[in-house]
């Protein structure tokens, strides 16, 4: 599920960017350090949408770097159990495929594939596929899947998914 | 209605035959289910009849008592079955049912939300009681509608407990029903027992069940296509890799080369390792065909990035490994890679085949076919060395003063080898016609010493121990396994990329082994099924083909093993010879039953004077006198080499006396026969010599030069030294050149020396 959420992060800058352009180089700073991030807390870190507030710097001692606290608003990425989300599929076995939701990696057991659907590794590529050849899911493909499990940890978030169920699979 | 339930089975209520089930263990029966079918006779006509469930409560199946074909009778359990678990979700406080997150008939896993429940009570300080599910459930029946206001624990909504076998395992969370298993220890326990499934994601554990169920899958798909497992590794192997250095012109690298440039970051260094990687000749052929015949699997020393960035350049296409790579990262062991077979084919490795440079990485496994390792850097070893690895701690491999060492070790390396054996070879050339004794006992005795270092080098290796992770014995090793100093070197002008000049043909010459290995299998494979439900096994057919290499062949060894050694049938050579089909004697047999057919020895002991056994040996009719390096091409090709290239002596046609009383017209013809077959050699033994292949060239053949003026300066000693001067004319057989660095000059002397000797002959037979 995606959240528009205040967070906030300490932006630390070299004496040699003060200058005109330093609130420039504090929000293209933030961007590079914030988006793509992930914590266990408020997930992936998509986008950052407003600087609300640059606060006022403190120079460090001893280094003359200087510390910028920075209150922004992002767009977050938190999965969660039962959420129905797209994806592509990235890597197949005998036991399951990996799917690739935006920023978030996501396992789909064999149990959790419709049975009649069953792994082909002499398919080229190998796939998962119904017997008449009428499903065929590969590398590449789009599926659509419903989130079973999330495992969170402090820095990353990887969950379990599942096709077995109306209206989910591969997305023509 | 064929069956009535009772208790916990369903029951058959009539005698007759089961047909075929249309379920399977575990799975969920309900009222008016078809289960199966059965046959029933009455009056002598078969009938055919489904076998109903008719069982009010929805079970689960939990044994199959009868199977496919047999006769069960009245009263008979079919099916031992359990009734399933319900638990019913009641709402704590009086309120209003708000919320509804889920739906009848769909699964729910431990601790998911269900329904939340806005309380009537003001007092109660939270907004929502939550409602979640105690265990993996399935939702039967919700029994309340959205909205409605409940007293205090009126039951919402019905569940039936489906308990999940956390079969499958991701990042200690169940695959199927996302129940994180990392907090009870009960679930902690089932984990253990899990295998990992796919080497390259080492996080995805599924049960030992379900292992074996897909292994036997993979197996069935496998024998339906008739192919086998191939086990190829990497360095050495298929390929050659070396670290990248500043002097190497990396942008003239062309694609003719087939010189590849990696870049791998280890985990923990934030260096770049940058590698140059040379394939294999005719690695892509190969691969090509093995894999029509093969399943093609990678399990190689390196590291991951490291072996998927090589299978990226082997197979562009991932059609071949397609993610079949086992790497360092995922081995159990760092010396043995023998220790993971059980876990990539856990129904066993009947139909596995291994190809390794190091077969002691296996264990000696009876399926693992040596092979000669591939060197094409020059003065560079094996970069994924295990051993190196290992003398060193596991990760210092990656740090860089590591891998600078290592091209100095071997420079060290080969600069003793230069010395211990090329230096006596480059005199012998300088003055080839000159001779004195105090150089032939130097050139002779030095070998010896390097002789028995490799005798006990090899006895450790294939003794108990099997692994030494001694470093004397460690570079001992790289000299022998490689001997890079008798292959001549080159330095590519553009790259400036020294490299050994050598022709390879091995995978090529590979091929039809490993055709002969699938069509034996395949040919058992269809006998054994029809007679019984077995599978043959490779690692019986293996060493069969192995034995049949030099069947008939019987083997005396002189001036091999160590005179005086505790157990000679232990060394190195004695089990090689032994395991390739060949009958061993200490001693030489004339006898007609075991007679003796090879004579193996060292070309340098051969030039010191005869053992008694080389002596015998030219005296008895038909015995050939081989150099070492005979075994070694047989083992390295599996086949019977032809023994010419490597005859130290000539080979006694018959004992003098029979060659008297032949006709004089068949002494004749056969004279001829040989004078034609030498003079054509003499033409193509250049050409020849140019394509033998890498081994050839690995034997020090100054002994040659050696023999060859000793026979040119002296014709009449040199006939007497072999003592049976009729016979003396097949000396043109030990004329072939295996050195490529003989001078040309010294063969065209050797061959009209030769020539002289036979058109002699052939004037004192007219």
């Amino acid at each position: 599920m995606f959240f528009h959420v205040t967070l906030e992060h300490e932006i630390t800058l070299h004496p040699r960017y003060f200058g005109p352009n330093l609130l420039d180089t504090v929000r293209r700073k933030l961007f590079s350090e914030v988006e793509g991030t992930c914590s266990g807390k408020h997930g992936f870190v998509i986008a950052v949408t407003i600087i609300d507030k640059v606060g006022v710097g403190k120079i460090l001692p001893n280094s003359g770097f200087v510390v910028y606290p920075v209150r922004y608003k992002a767009i977050v990425f938190k999965p969660f159990p039962g959420e129905v989300v797209d994806g592509i599929v990235t890597q197949l076995n005998k036991v399951g495929l990996f799917v690739e939701v935006g920023p978030l990696t996501c396992f789909i057991s064999k149990y959790s594939i419709p049975r009649d659907m069953f792994f082909d590794p002499n398919g080229n590529p190998p796939c998962f596929r119904t017997e008449d050849e009428d499903m065929i899911v590969q590398t590449g493909d789009e599926v659509r899947l419903k989130i079973v499990g999330t495992r969170v940890d402090v820095k990353d978030i990887f969950a379990v998914g599942s096709l077995d169920q109306d209206y989910l699979g591969k997305i023509n | 209605m064929a069956a009535r339930n009772e208790g916990e089975g369903i029951v058959a209520n009539a005698n007759g035959k089961l047909i075929n089930w249309l379920i399977n263990t575990g799975d969920k029966i309900g009222k008016g289910d078809i289960l199966g079918y059965y046959e029933i006779k009455l009056n002598d006509i078969a009938q055919m009849k489904q076998i109903v469930c008719d069982k009010e409560e929805d079970s689960i199946i939990k044994k199959i008592m009868v199977g496919q074909e047999e006769d069960f009778n009245v009263g008979q359990m079919l099916l031992e079955i359990h009734q399933l678990e319900r638990l019913i979700i009641s709402s704590k406080v009086t309120g209003k049912l708000t919320n509804l997150y889920v739906k009848e008939g769909e699964v729910v896993s431990s601790g998911q939300l269900l329904a939340l429940i806005q309380p009537s009570d003001k007092s109660i300080s939270a907004k929502y009681k939550r409602m979640r599910s105690p265990s993996c459930c399935r939702i039967e029946k919700i029994l309340r509608h959205l909205g409605e206001e409940l007293p205090a624990k009126t039951p919402v909504i019905q569940l039936v407990v489906e308990e999940c076998k956390h079969s499958t395992i991701i990042r200690d969370m169940c695959a199927t029903c996302g129940k994180d298993l990392s907090k009870s220890k009960k679930d902690v326990e089932i984990q253990k027992s899990m295998v990992t499934m796919v080497p390259n994601v080492p996080d995805l554990v599924v049960s030992q069940d379900l292992a074996s169920e897909l292994a036997k899958n993979d197996m069935n798909r496998l024998l339906s296509s008739k192919k086998l497992v191939l086990i190829v590794d990497l360095d050495l192997t298929l390929i050659h890799t070396r670290m990248a250095s500043p002097d190497i012109k990396l942008s003239n690298l062309t694609e003719e080369k087939q010189i590849y440039y990696t870049c791998h970051m280890f985990p923990g260094y934030n260096v770049y390792h940058q590698y140059l990687t040379k394939l294999r000749p005719h690695v892509e052929e190969f691969l090509k065909v093995a894999s029509t015949l093969f399943e093609l699997h990678v399990v190689t020393m390196g590291s991951r990035s490291y072996a998927q960035d090589i299978v990226g350049i082997l197979d562009p296409t991932g059609s071949l490994f397609y993610n079949r790579i086992l790497s360092r990262d995922e081995l159990k062991s760092q010396l043995l890679k023998s220790t993971n077979l059980n876990q990539l084919f856990p129904l066993g490795d009947n139909l596995v085949c291994i190809i390794d440079d190091r077969p002691e990485m296996w264990a000696f496994h009876p399926s693992c076919i040596p092979v000669p390792p591939y060197s094409y850097f020059a003065n560079v070893g094996d970069i994924n060395d295990p051993k190196k690895l290992n003398s060193k701690g596991l990760k210092t491999r990656d740090s860089p003063d590591v891998k600078e060492n290592k091209p100095v070790d071997n420079n060290c390396n080969t600069d003793v080898n230069q010395l211990e054996e090329s230096s006596p070879m480059n005199q012998i050339n300088a003055d080839s016609n000159e001779l004195n004794g105090q150089n032939t006992t130097e050139c002779i005795e030095k070998p010896k010493i390097t002789d028995e270092k490799h005798a006990t080098s090899t006895n450790d290796s294939s003794g108990d121990s099997r692994i030494d992770t001694n470093n004397n014995n460690d570079d001992e090793e790289i000299a022998t396994r490689q001997r890079p100093s008798l292959w001549k070197t080159a330095v590519d002008s553009d790259t400036n990329i020294a490299y050994y000049d050598i022709k390879d043909n091995y995978l090529l010459n590979l091929l039809p082994l490993l055709r002969r290995i699938h069509n034996r299998f395949y040919q058992q494979y269809d006998q054994l099924k029809e007679q019984l439900d077995q599978l043959p096994d490779l690692k019986s057919i293996i060493p069969e083909i192995r034995r049949n290499v030099l069947k008939d062949v019987k083997i005396v060894f002189s001036a091999i093993i160590p005179s005086g050694h505790p157990s000679p049938e232990k060394t190195y050579e004695w089990i090689l010879a032994e395991s390739l089909g060949a009958k061993v004697t200490h001693k030489f047999h004339t006898s007609p039953s075991r007679k003796t057919t090879h004579v193996v020895t060292k070309r340098v002991a051969f030039q010191s004077g005869y053992t008694q056994k080389v002596h015998l040996a030219m005296k008895t009719a038909g015995v050939f006198v081989v150099d070492i390096d005979w075994l070694y091409k047989c083992n390295e090709f599996w086949k019977k080499i032809e023994e010419e290239p490597y005859l130290l002596a000539p080979v006694c046609m018959c004992s003098s006396t029979r060659m008297q009383l032949m006709p004089k017209e068949k002494r004749r013809k056969s004279l001829e026969l040989q004078t034609e077959r030498f003079s054509k050699r003499k033409r193509t033994s250049l050409d020849e010599r140019n394509e033998t292949s890498v081994g050839l060239m690995m034997a020090p053949d100054f002994g040659l030069a050696k023999e060859l003026t000793r026979r040119s300066s002296s014709r009449e000693s040199s006939l007497d030294s072999f003592s049976i001067s009729s016979s003396s004319s097949s000396c043109s057989l030990s004329s072939k050149s295996t050195d490529s660095s003989a001078t040309e000059s010294s063969i065209d002397s050797e061959c009209e020396a030769i020539g002289a000797i036979l058109e002699a002959q052939l004037a004192d037979v007219n």
